[in-house]
């Protein structure tokens, strides 16, 4: 009985005929031929251009954070990094707090600058106890609210703080109290980036 | 990449020499020139791998093949000019040019190549049951081609 070719052996000779070397001069000419072609990347490129985004996400990250965690960038920037960055609980001034704080002072104090820049100095920001470097933000331990629970910070330094008339709309000060607190405050040397000491 | 080459090589020449391609070798040799060239974008294992080498092995069949068509008068299929002098396997090569270009495709890549039926079924476009049913058909049509006796039963699975 003539024998059958079942499909085991089918298979077995397709498994065979991709197993089959390649003949040595065709390797050395297809190896030759890969090895010229080996593209000369730049050292940017041999990480890929995943990766290389990433560290471009990373670092854009990192300094806007940094700039961010400051204060320092346009409010409307200033607004985005307090948005994404509050996702990921990282604390960075929220300008329209502070935005709308700063409005009301300069409202306030139209044409008192020492009072205004007083104002200014105790808009509330995004981040809690930290002395905030630049933009003179003289924040109080109390998160710099003006006319906090607590009293008035620095009442005894008229250099530092708000006047004691911030927040109060200039209740409970008499004028005599104003004046003396603008005319001293005048005298105070200019402390603008300067760190509230605490 | 020699490491690749000659992990792959054989069954990319296999493949192509399996579909009776004019210049095995030749395609062979561009696919390992396109794979080195794209080799810094592949991520993944050596399944993966595979997949992908065979991926681009396929392409250049088919783009081979049109090339082939748009130069010279179309003849039956199967019947592409076969250079090779090797003599890999004649009758089997002779028994897969007899099957539709489906079923061939399908064989080659899953027993020539290696591949899952899942790779197949994505590196042909076509579903797991039509590569299984695909391969299926093939075997068995390669099964009665290549049966020693004439009056030999065709079918035995």
């Amino acid at each position: 009985m003539a024998g059958v070719m079942d499909e085991n052996e089918i298979t077995q000779r397709l498994r065979e005929a991709g197993n089959r070397p390649v003949p040595g001069e065709v390797r050395s000419t297809h190896l030759t031929r890969v090895h010229a072609a080996v593209p000369t990347v730049e050292p940017s490129k041999r990480f890929g251009r995943l990766a290389v985004a990433a560290a471009a996400v990373v670092g854009f990250t990192v300094g806007s954070t940094g700039f961010a965690m400051a204060g320092a960038l346009p409010d409307p920037a200033q607004q985005v990094a307090h948005d994404v960055l509050a996702v990921v609980q990282i604390d960075v001034e929220n300008p329209r707090t502070r935005g709308q704080c700063i409005s009301a002072a300069a409202r306030t104090h139209d044409d008192d600058e020492v009072g205004k820049q007083a104002a200014k100095d105790q808009c509330p920001t995004g981040k809690p106890d930290h002395a905030g470097e630049g933009k003179g933000q003289g924040r109080p331990d109390h998160a710099g609210v003006p006319g906090g629970p607590n009293g008035v910070p620095h009442a005894d330094d008229p250099c530092k703080g708000p006047p004691p008339w911030a927040g109060q709309g200039g209740n409970g000060v008499s004028a005599e109290e104003r004046q003396a607190f603008q005319d001293a405050r005048a005298t105070c040397p200019d402390d603008e980036g300067d760190p509230e000491a605490g | 990449m020699e490491g690749v080459y000659d992990e792959l090589a054989p069954a990319v020449l296999g493949y192509f020499r399996s579909h009776r391609m004019a210049d095995p070798e030749g395609l062979t040799g561009d696919v390992f020139l396109a794979v080195t060239q794209r080799l810094h974008t592949f991520e993944g294992d050596a399944p993966a791998l595979r997949r992908w080498v065979f991926t681009i092995a396929h392409h250049r069949r088919v783009d081979e093949i049109r090339r082939a068509t748009r130069l010279a008068p179309p003849g039956p299929p199967g019947t592409e000019a076969v250079e090779d002098e090797d003599p890999f396997d004649p009758a089997l090569v002779a028994a897969l040019s007899t099957l539709t270009d489906e079923q061939r495709q399908v064989v080659v890549l899953r027993h020539v190549a290696d591949l899952s039926v899942e790779d197949v079924a994505e590196i042909t476009g076509r579903t797991p049951g039509s590569v299984k049913m695909l391969s299926a058909r093939g075997l068995e049509a390669l099964a009665a081609r290549l049966a020693p006796a004439p009056d030999a039963p065709a079918i035995r699975t």
